[in-house]
């Protein structure tokens, strides 16, 4: 059993690398030899992403006050905050299942059709934790809490592009 | 094995991609179409003229185009559509399907048959979903809330 580390040609079953002392046990399990993705997913971490700055607005904006930012800035959604505290997102995917063909986008507020509370990731975060977010409860933007206290966001094409580097 | 030879060895007729895309002719009223995408909960509709296909209508151009215009909703699709759409085979492995996503910046990819006949639908979401089926570890099995931590032993 070749050590993953070191290169080291271990006897079969071995806990450790006895050369350098890796631990082996997870190569002995079927498909661990996807080490270096495997890690790329668990360690790597969100900072990796390369969050966008994110687009903000007031919860009383209206719609359209979104839609000519989004569209300003070539961005797929806008995070909705109150006096710097993060309540919600505003994103494409709910333009076309809340608004599209409504009658007044400029009187429609943002806190009516925006997603609350969003889960916000941190810049220490693992990648696995933004991957979940996307893959497994289906958000295509995630917003980020970055270390200096500003907002970013990630998108799915982010991820897709960190995981094909 | 890395995520980029499982990705581009996989011949995209072999993938269980989205089996049925939104597909609609180009007189097809512009609510009408909205209100299907809505249905199938899908960001994108393949549009066609006698069943091949001429353009495709996302949520980008929902953003772009409509959200704010007041479109009559009986405005053809084709008339809103972007055309003509980038669209790749089910011979294409889905890394060169990842690639031309990438490069050309979209998000969803249409798959035709030799005649141009709508066959199937590549999305960036699918692609992370079917990325993730590689990893359920790594990903799947995740506390919903990051630093989740009981506040007291299982079972007690």
């Amino acid at each position: 059993m070749k050590c993953p580390d070191c290169g080291h040609e271990n006897l079969a079953g071995e806990e450790a690398c006895e050369a350098c002392h890796t631990p082996l046990a997870s190569l002995s399990i079927p498909n661990a030899s996807r080490g270096k993705d495997q890690r790329r997913i668990l360690e790597g971490t969100v900072e990796d992403l390369h969050s966008h700055d994110a687009l903000m607005l007031d919860p009383d904006r209206s719609v359209a006050d979104a839609v000519r930012l989004m569209r300003g800035n070539k961005m797929g959604c806008v995070l909705v905050a109150s006096h710097g505290d993060l309540c919600g997102i505003f994103t494409e995917r709910d333009l076309l299942s809340q608004v599209a063909g409504l009658e007044k986008p400029e009187k429609t507020r943002l806190a009516e059709v925006m997603r609350a509370n969003p889960q916000c990731l941190k810049e220490d975060d693992a990648v696995a934790l933004a991957f979940h977010a996307m893959a497994v409860n289906g958000h295509r933007h995630v917003p980020i809490r970055r270390r200096d206290g500003t907002l970013g966001v990630i998108s799915s094409r982010d991820l897709l592009d960190y995981l094909c580097r | 094995m890395s995520i980029k030879t499982v990705a581009l060895k996989e011949k995209l007729g072999n993938l269980d991609l989205h089996p049925a895309p939104v597909i609609v002719e180009e007189s097809t009223p512009y609510k009408k179409v909205i209100d299907r995408m809505r249905v199938d909960a899908i960001g994108c509709a393949v549009v066609c003229r006698d069943g091949k296909v001429t353009g495709i209508f996302t949520e980008r151009d929902v953003l772009n185009k409509t959200a704010v215009e007041n479109i009559p909703a009986r405005t053809p699709i084709g008339k809103l559509m972007t055309s003509p759409p980038l669209t790749t085979t089910l011979n294409a492995s889905l890394g060169q399907a990842i690639e031309l996503m990438r490069s050309r910046g979209v998000r969803n990819l249409p798959l035709v048959d030799s005649e141009n006949r709508p066959v199937g639908l590549l999305t960036v979401g699918r692609m992370i979903r079917y990325l993730a089926d590689h990893f359920p570890a790594e990903v799947v099995n995740l506390p919903p809330v990051p630093d989740q931590v009981s506040s007291e032993a299982e079972g007690a």
